[in-house]
């Protein structure tokens, strides 16, 4: 870094999941040169899980997070069904897991937006800090947050039903999975479920409504144009359990399309930088500087032809025609994307709740062992990679994994840069609302930090700013 | 790990407690009423929130009016690995459990118990 350049930190990122620091570059005339989003932690899970027997993996993977093991549970899962040689698993198999990962995506979602994100859109970025978090959403509208709390809670029953447990179930085995859902637990899911897509239509509702009413100040906060990445289905439908990769750019063109993934290698690479214990995934066929993409949300539905169940795809008609079909590259869509989602794992739930098959007994598969496997699921927060090989003495010798925020890293970090030059520029003081607007940037992705060092550690928060002698001339500390 | 929608099952209940191990509490256990005061119940993570926070909830949310202790129960070997507990521990549990089946028997819960062993 040059001696003429100032240095603001923001630590921890707060409203976030996992801790991280970010770190904005300043020169002497108090221009944004550079924004770093530093990940700092380290855990190594890559490593230590080798040498373990491939039907751990399921189970010892979803360690690597609290806060979304579900997608690590099935991603491992569905890797250790090629290695027991399984291409299909039963219907039954695939629709408990579908089921879980709805579950999943459902709380998930709905917790990220009632309590991380709708601060910022109730109250505005300027609000007291003392209001601007979910006490504030609890007093001022103590319904909204209860509705919150209950779907959250519906989520996780569903994935405690399917999975064994809320948190590093064990329902999901190499090959399929290890129970089937019986009529007395599909009745209790059954009498709320009216009420979730009721509720998930009104939270849409405030996402959008936000959106549109709020475009002209939020339209290019922290945008920009990127390419866009997800699973897809043979037939162009989104699919959020299973698929192959799709890329588009900025416009809508596909970079690659169906590629399956085994083959997930040809086409992404990751690099390390020296700042960050994150890595920086791209598209090869168009390098470092210029392959980089987003994973989540607003990447699925704009990578997706359309959604297969009938609300959800009228409210992505109707966030596609804000741009007139064309990929929308705002960063703050992606809490309007999240809740379309919100409203599909809603809508297949209830799918799946009335699917007889959910109850036969059909549940495992077997087939000729195989030594490497590669699965891809969109978990809530992005494209999640898993990739192992396993010797003939049953233990894993390879493991890569590509989680959700780690594919979203250049873009966070982007859109930190952008924020910062917009808000940051030339002011001579740091206020909380400046600082608020970088982390509402990073919000807006709701990354896991945690996952994306495979970690979870504390950090007391101190904003520092010095001046272009190396000297403190501003600090803010965050309790 | 306690989460949100905790808050919606606790209110269901006349009388809660939050039991834990605890690294370097009272022995054999310490036990205390919870108080819900004006801070925020939230910690650093939504996935990381205390008993406090989920009394405040339950109570803000879904009017509970559920009466709410947090027990830790002493522990001794939390650096190996292994499931099982220590021959102290179990005493130790033993007397948390023998404490709690009094307390639901009689249906007086003290605000705060806090034995040491000499």
């Amino acid at each position: 870094m040059s001696e003429d350049m100032k240095r603001v930190i923001i630590e921890p990122v707060t409203r976030v999941e996992g801790h991280g620091k970010v770190s904005i570059y300043m020169d002497k005339e108090n221009r944004v040169k550079q924004a770093r989003l530093h990940i700092v932690e380290f855990r190594g899970f890559e490593r230590f899980i080798q040498g373990r027997p491939y039907w751990e993996v399921p189970v010892l993977v979803q360690r690597l997070c609290g806060i979304c093991p579900v997608s690590h549970h099935l991603a491992a899962s569905k890797a250790m069904d090629q290695i027991v040689g399984v291409d299909q698993i039963t219907p039954t198999a695939e629709k408990l897991r579908r089921l879980c990962h709805y579950g999943q995506m459902f709380q998930s979602h709905v917790l990220h937006f009632f309590h991380l994100c709708s601060p910022d859109l109730l109250f505005g970025f300027d609000a007291d800090p003392s209001e601007r978090n979910v006490i504030g959403v609890i007093k001022k509208n103590p319904e909204l947050a209860k509705q919150g709390v209950l779907m959250r809670k519906f989520g996780q029953e569903i994935i405690k039903a399917t999975a064994g447990k809320k948190i590093h179930g064990t329902g999901s085995i190499p090959g399929g999975v290890n129970k089937n859902l019986s009529i007395a637990e599909r009745d209790v899911f059954l009498k709320d479920i009216e009420q979730m897509v009721t509720w998930a239509h009104g939270a849409l509702k405030i996402a959008k409504d936000y959106t549109t009413e709020h475009l002209n100040d939020i339209k290019d906060f922290g945008s920009f144009e990127s390419n866009h990445m997800a699973l897809v289905r043979k037939d162009g439908a989104m699919d959020l359990y299973d698929g192959n990769l799709r890329a588009i750019d900025a416009q809508g063109n596909k970079i690659f399309d169906q590629i399956k993934p085994m083959d997930y290698t040809l086409h992404i690479q990751e690099e390390v930088r020296d700042w960050s214990y994150m890595k920086f995934p791209f598209i090869k066929s168009l390098g470092n500087e210029k392959g980089w993409y987003r994973v989540g949300p607003l990447a699925r539905i704009n990578a997706c032809d359309f959604i297969d169940t009938p609300a959800a795809e009228k409210e992505r008609k109707e966030f596609m025609a804000l741009t007139a079909g064309k990929p929308n590259n705002i960063t703050m869509a992606y809490h309007w994307t999240r809740m379309i989602e919100t409203l599909h794992a809603i809508e297949k739930i209830k799918e799946l709740l009335n699917d007889p098959d959910l109850q036969r007994n059909d549940l495992v598969t077997k087939g000729e062992r195989r030594e490497e496997a590669v699965a891809i699921i969109e978990a809530p927060r992005g494209t999640l990679f898993h990739h192992y090989k396993v010797d003939k003495n049953d233990q894993v010798v390879m493991a890569n994994l590509i989680v959700s925020t780690t594919n979203n890293n250049q873009s966070m970090n982007t859109a930190v840069q952008r924020v910062a030059e917009e808000y940051l520029n030339g002011k001579p003081k740091i206020t909380e609302g400046l600082l608020n607007r970088v982390e509402v940037a990073i919000r807006a992705y709701d990354p896991c930090l945690s996952c994306a060092t495979h970690a979870l550690g504390q950090m007391p928060l101190a904003i520092s700013l010095f001046d272009d002698n190396g000297q403190l001339i501003d600090r803010k500390v965050k309790e | 790990m306690l989460t949100v929608e905790d808050a919606s099952t606790v209110s269901e209940y006349d009388v809660v407690i939050f039991a834990d191990a605890s690294v370097d509490g009272a022995e054999p256990f310490f036990f205390k009423k919870i108080k819900i005061g004006s801070e925020s119940p939230l910690g650093f993570s939504s996935h990381h929130i205390e008993p406090e926070g989920v009394m405040a909830m339950a109570k803000d949310l879904f009017a509970a009016q559920t009466q709410s202790y947090v027990m830790g129960i002493r522990g001794y070997e939390f650096d190996e690995f292994g499931e099982r507990l220590s021959d102290r521990a179990q005493n130790n549990l033993l007397e948390a459990i023998d404490f709690v089946e009094r307390c639901f028997r009689t249906k007086k819960f003290p605000n705060s118990f806090n034995t040491n062993i000499n």
